[in-house]
């Protein structure tokens, strides 16, 4: 965590985060979880001074399934991501791993035109992970 | 919220560099490169690298004699394709997004095969999604439609394989990937360090070492942009015609809409007015650029048979050569197959292809003879046109989008 602010109700928290954007999230914190009430996409060289806090909360760190894309190229990431949310149940999150730089855009884009919700994305060592709820 | 200021060259490197171009500012720009290629000699094209570099390489080893064979850096499209793959590297590095990613084994695979199938289809048909419809279709040339529609046929059918691969042979898919030389972290500053260095390293040496030739420096420093914008911007030729039947989306598709739009007016003002000829007879086979023996069953076949490869091996004949500079070690494979298979495809199988065709299914139509220039745009206006509509459509109702 590069950042920490403390707030009532909640930290601001600035993760990991690609060159280009920066997540803000807001997070809750409960014994043994955290709890994302809120992610802001924001460009890099402004800080949006407003958030809006939503009622949902999910698990972000605790996957329900892993699907392992890396080292595959386009199209192949999001044909087997397509393939693997139709046959998970609804409310599950999937963890995609990946190593093509095009999914960076493609998956959430994805999501937003299957209506399936994109929780977010982290980078680790090189690989991209993304976190896809299915609605 | 103390936010800390970049500097203006960080603004400007994240500009550029921070996250990916639109694909249609990518298109627009690779097209005003395009003309800028044929005005100093002739069109961008993909696979007469590949079969430049082929040649070289049967050559060296002893295999094949081909007379008249220029070494890789004293041929046009040579150059030209190497100096995209050395670009799109360094548009790699200085964005952080070059890795070695070589994936599993069954991927690999199907990279040569689509770069074997992509080397057949490019030399039977004439032309690459590039050469023979990026460029063909501003060329004015009626055999680049059938080749477009052969894109469309192959792609279409290469795609039903790979979703029936997907869940009948996941195997071919699966297992184990490794990914090398990643930028991880702070510590990955490295990349765009060494990109700006080479970056720079390539056009010093572009321009020094060409400058006895102006063509040739122009082709250089060209091929550095064609590669660097094209990796920026992701842009796909096979992914405009993949998408409509795979997620629906119409982003890839107008962004050649975009690259044809440019091409076509900068093309035809080109040959209207015979930029750089002295005489009519000169003027003619400028008009002529570009404009293949192809009409239209042969641009055709080989357009289905490319059109199956590039969608196998997930890039065309140019994707291929900046994937291949990102470090995409699957298209690695697809280059490999090309540059095996081309120069046998020309050797020994097209003479007997082009021989077994009648003649009338391999004519040079150059439309503005029978339409009249403003004819020849029209008509390419209009299946832009309707092509559009088709995707806009498929895209709200998804009738042809698998996934």
């Amino acid at each position: 965590m590069r950042d920490i602010s403390w707030y009532p109700g909640g930290v601001l928290l600035r993760g990991p985060h690609p060159p280009s954007t920066q997540y803000l999230g807001v997070y809750i914190f409960t014994p043994g979880f955290i709890h994302r009430v809120d992610i802001r996409e924001c460009s890099p060289n402004y800080l949006s001074t407003r958030w809006s806090y939503f009622i949902t909360t999910e698990v972000l760190m605790n996957a329900d399934e892993t699907l392992d894309c890396k080292g595959l190229s386009c199209p192949m990431p999001i044909m087997k991501l397509a393939l693997t949310m139709k046959k998970l149940e609804s409310g599950k999150i999937l963890e995609l791993l990946g190593t093509d730089p095009g999914s960076k855009d493609d998956v959430p884009k994805w999501c937003g035109k299957t209506g399936n919700e994109f929780l977010g994305m982290e980078e680790e060592g090189g690989v991209n992970k993304f976190y896809i709820k299915k609605t | 919220m103390p936010e800390k200021e970049r500097s203006p060259f960080g603004e400007l490197w994240a500009t550029f560099f921070g996250k990916s171009w639109p694909m249609w500012v990518g298109g627009i720009v690779l097209a005003v490169l395009n003309i800028c290629l044929f005005l100093v000699k002739s069109p961008w094209g993909g696979s007469g690298s590949y079969v430049n570099w082929g040649q070289n390489l049967y050559s060296s080893l002893g295999i094949l004699s081909i007379p008249g064979l220029h070494a890789v850096t004293a041929h046009h499209y040579g150059l030209l394709g190497l100096m995209t793959v050395l670009g799109a590297f360094a548009g790699a590095l200085l964005s952080r997004e070059f890795a070695i990613r070589i994936p599993p084994a069954g991927e690999m695979l199907k990279g040569f095969i689509g770069g074997s199938l992509m080397a057949l289809g490019s030399t039977m048909g004439i032309g690459c999604t590039v050469g023979g419809f990026l460029s063909g279709w501003p060329s004015l040339s009626g055999g680049a439609i059938f080749l477009a529609l052969g894109f469309g046929i192959g792609c279409f059918l290469a795609l039903r394989y790979l979703l029936w691969e997907m869940e009948n042979l996941p195997s071919m898919s699966m297992g184990k990937s490794f990914t090398l030389l990643a930028a991880k972290g702070t510590s990955g500053v490295w990349q765009p360090i060494l990109g700006f260095i080479f970056l720079i390293g390539l056009f010093i040496w572009g321009t020094r070492f060409y400058r006895t030739d102006a063509v040739f420096t122009w082709f250089a420093v060209i091929g550095i942009l064609l590669g660097l914008i094209n990796q920026r911007s992701r842009f796909c030729v096979t992914r405009a015609f993949r998408e409509p039947f795979m997620t629906g989306e119409s982003e890839a598709p107008i962004a050649i809409f975009a690259a044809l739009l440019v091409g076509l007016f900068g093309f035809t003002v080109i040959k209207y007015m015979g930029v750089g000829t002295a005489t009519a007879g000169e003027a003619r086979i400028l008009a002529m650029t570009w404009v293949y023996p192809h009409f239209w069953l042969r641009a055709l076949i080989g357009g289905i048979i490319f059109g199956l490869g590039m969608t196998v091996a997930g890039g065309c004949a140019v994707g291929t050569l900046w994937r291949t500079g990102e470090g995409q070690v699957k298209l690695w494979f697809s280059a490999l197959g090309f540059l095996l298979i081309a120069p046998l495809s020309k050797k020994f199988i097209v003479p007997g292809f082009s021989s077994a065709l009648p003649e009338w299914a391999q004519r040079k139509v150059f439309l503005p003879d029978s339409l009249g220039y403003w004819g020849a745009v029209l008509l390419f206006l209009v299946i832009i046109l309707l092509w559009y509509l088709f995707v806009k459509w498929n895209e709200r109702t998804g009738k042809f989008s698998a996934v």
